[in-house]
């Protein structure tokens, strides 16, 4: 019995082995916690220049007891020239002090040089790692990625904050392109490499988000402007909030309109050798700013107003839907997409030609506004 | 003969042997369901689940019909008494050994998630082990503290899993669906036997079903079990399928996970769910290995008509483990998955229906005689 006893009590000591503890163990003070990733074509050859910025939370914990003229950093930066990526993370291991860690990873910022020569690699490296954050933001710099990520700016502690809390201002302008890494990748697939990227622009102590990169066939072709953005964001339904202002003739200041609510829709009107679309869209304004003169206390001039902005916004569409088709030749605004769904039987007749069919294609805009506010004010 | 040797109390009651049959089913299914009906039908995919679910149903019910006609016999009493006694074994053993090769595709699958979804460095010998022993633990006490256990996990596991499904609805794209029904229709059927693989599980409550305590309602048992697998698998179709969009789920070797992993709820109250799901996951393998595992050890003690079944818990754990890690890679180990999944046609759909209509014909001509 006694001898019982003490085997069951050898046995449970020995169990404290194999029951506890943790086999990936890694503590948090021994990690670094990559927060953006830049990416851009190195110098030599087909090499890239990966650059990783991580916070030292250490500095920006003690800064508040009073070390903050240390004058030093409160993040790192190490950039490296490798091959790929996944080589790029084990040069820089070997430079660091602690393991990397890319779940928390914010942002992915890819040069303009790198992006024109094609980025596919990154797609597939993102798709098979499931240690990336996909919930961060993917960017493409005019410039060079590097630059942006060395931007000291006064606003937040954190460069990958600041970025993509930029995105959360989506619902105030919707001049630029709302996209996540995880839309992204999903959108890569589903258009084999066709997409809009949100476009970073750097200043001297800012970064600004505003206009898109057109991505084809996984390179970067060419830029829109913010407002040909904001006419793309018209037809794919995704204009949240933003301004639109526009020169009436003969007044020395512009009138100034809120977005509230915009939906769109895609019909198809004839399907000859090259489709012939209709977009409709209906847009709900808010008038916010007129020159001083302009009365607005009639419904006629409302209605006259509202017939003035319906021809702006349906200009704005079409430019925006004339430079894809005519300068980039690639179908963003879903076109291709809206006939695969809703009319199988004629995007068999399409889908082969489709590159060539889509830039020929005839576009048609019905924009029907409402103005719903003129502000307390006649 | 075989109950007398079992303990009075080693009868299950109907919710017991619903909650055996639905953890059976849900398993690695749910891993990797969404590529297999997507790349077989595209946006029909649902249409595939359905199909897949009716065939489910219809196996379901002719092993129902069995296990009326069983009369305290064991399942492989009577699968010699309709076919003979050399073929009745040997049918016997073929369940013997699709129960080990799903036992093992399942923890080697349990494996190749775990190391990716959170224990990186975790050895995969380390990870198959613990569970084995785990499951051994519970099914060592027989069946129905095995059943019970399945009755009192199966709300807790089911409820947060359909919670954070629903929540990947949030901002989906229906128009994934689309175009509807362009999917030619030996393709749609086709794809619906791999998705019927997925829902098999009720084999498990064949080879036991000496222990069901109440017979005449088995067709019910099977019946609701059968729809709530079915509804479940719908949900995480619809789900990944809306989140992931067909293109991407069609390339993903876990779509589901893929799915789960990048649930983010306006306003970031929740994020990363991973945790929740690692807890899910493990319990839902794990109630599924121990049915699997119970039932081979019950159809080798059935066939060796041998008095305990402990012993054979014991003889089957190295085969089980050896053949777990006989795949190098996550490939074979898919290839095993489907191994086995290929086996269900014959296991669950084949023989419950041969035997159905061998039992049938058996009984009338003895009637005959009589």
């Amino acid at each position: 019995m006694k001898l019982k006893k003490f085997i069951l009590i050898c046995l449970s000591a020995l169990s404290i082995f194999c029951l506890t503890g943790c086999w990936d163990m890694l503590d948090i003070d021994n990690r670094f916690f990559v927060g953006n990733i830049g990416l851009d074509k190195a110098e030599e050859g087909d090499k890239i220049e990966v650059t990783f910025t991580f916070p030292l939370v250490r500095k920006i914990a003690g800064g508040e007891g009073g070390s903050q003229g240390s004058g030093s950093s409160n993040i790192a930066r190490v950039s490296t020239v490798a091959d790929s990526l996944h080589q790029a993370i084990h040069h820089i291991a070997i430079r660091v002090s602690r393991q990397l860690f890319f779940e928390h990873t914010r942002v992915i910022l890819l040069g303009e040089d790198l992006a024109r020569e094609g980025f596919d690699w990154l797609i597939n490296f993102i798709s098979r790692n499931p240690d990336i954050n996909r919930r961060g933001r993917i960017l493409v710099v005019e410039g060079k990625a590097k630059d942006a990520l060395a931007i000291k700016n006064d606003f937040e502690t954190l460069l990958a904050l600041y970025i993509t809390d930029i995105f959360q201002n989506w619902t105030i302008s919707s001049r630029f392109v709302e996209i996540s890494i995880d839309d992204f990748m999903n959108q890569m697939y589903t258009t084999d490499g066709d997409a809009l990227l949100p476009r970073l622009s750097v200043g001297k102590t800012d970064v600004s988000i505003g206009g898109a990169a057109v991505i084809k066939d996984y390179k970067l072709v060419g830029w829109l402007s913010e407002e040909e953005t904001l006419g793309i964001n018209f037809v794919m339904g995704k204009v949240r909030g933003g301004d639109l202002t526009f020169d009436e003739p003969g007044q020395h200041i512009p009138i100034s309109f809120g977005i509230g609510k915009a939906r769109s829709r895609i019909e198809l009107l004839e399907a000859g050798p090259y489709p012939k679309f209709k977009i409709i869209e209906k847009v709900e304004l808010n008038l916010t700013e007129t020159p001083l003169e302009m009365k607005v206390d009639s419904n006629e001039k409302l209605k006259s107003l509202q017939k003035r902005v319906e021809e702006e916004v349906n200009s704005i569409i079409l430019r925006a839907v004339n430079k894809l088709q005519k300068e980039y030749g690639v179908d963003l605004v879903g076109f291709g997409e809206y006939l695969y769904r809703h009319k199988p039987e004629i995007w068999k007749n399409y889908k082969d030609n489709w590159d060539d069919i889509f830039p020929n294609a005839e576009v048609v805009v019905e924009t029907e506004v409402t103005i719903r506010s003129i502000g307390v004010s006649m | 003969m075989v109950k007398k040797m079992q303990k009075n109390d080693d009868i299950i009651t109907t919710g017991q042997a619903m909650a055996l049959v639905i953890n059976a089913a849900i398993g690695i299914g749910l891993l990797s369901l969404p590529r297999e009906v997507t790349s077989e039908a595209g946006p029909d995919g649902w249409l595939v689940l359905l199909l897949g679910g009716f065939f489910t149903l219809m196996g379901a019910l002719a092993a129902a019909a069995i296990i009326r006609q069983l009369d305290g016999r064991t399942f492989v009493d009577y699968v010699c008494f309709v076919f003979g006694k050399p073929v009745g074994l040997i049918l016997s053993i073929l369940y013997g050994i699709y129960f080990i090769i799903v036992l093992s595709s399942v923890f080697r699958t349990f494996a190749e998630v775990m190391k990716n979804l959170a224990l990186e460095r975790t050895p995969r010998e380390f990870l198959i082990l613990s569970l084995m022993l785990v499951s051994v633990y519970l099914i060592y006490h027989g069946l129905e503290p095995t059943a019970r256990f399945m009755e009192f996990i199966l709300p807790l596991w089911f409820i947060p899993s359909v919670v954070i499904l629903s929540l990947g609805l949030y901002d989906s794209d229906f128009g994934e669906f689309l175009p509807f029904l362009q999917t030619p229709l030996e393709k749609l059927l086709l794809g619906s036997l791999s998705t019927a693989m997925s829902m098999a599980g009720y084999e498990v409550l064949l080879v036991s079903a000496q222990s069901v305590s109440r017979h005449e309602k088995i067709s019910y048992v099977m019946a609701v079990s059968i729809i709530v697998v079915l509804a479940f698998y719908a949900l995480i179709l619809v789900t990944v399928v809306t989140s992931l969009g067909i293109a991407e789920t069609q390339r993903a070797i876990w779509p589901t996970l893929a799915m789960i992993t990048r649930i983010t709820v306006p306003g970031k109250i929740l994020e990363r769910l991973d945790v929740v799901v690692v807890i899910v996951w493990v319990v839902v393998v794990y109630t599924t290995v121990c049915a699997y595992y119970f039932a081979a050890a019950l159809t080798f003690t059935n066939i060796f008509k041998a008095r305990e079944f402990r012993s054979f818990i014991a003889l089957l754990f190295p085969w089980i483990y050896f053949l777990a890690m006989i795949p190098q890679n996550v490939l074979e180990a898919e290839s095993l998955a489907k191994l086995g999944g290929n086996m269900v046609i014959a296991t669950s759909f084949a023989i419950p229906l041969l035997l159905l209509i061998g039992g049938l014909l058996k009984k009338r001509v003895k009637k005959d005689e009589a």
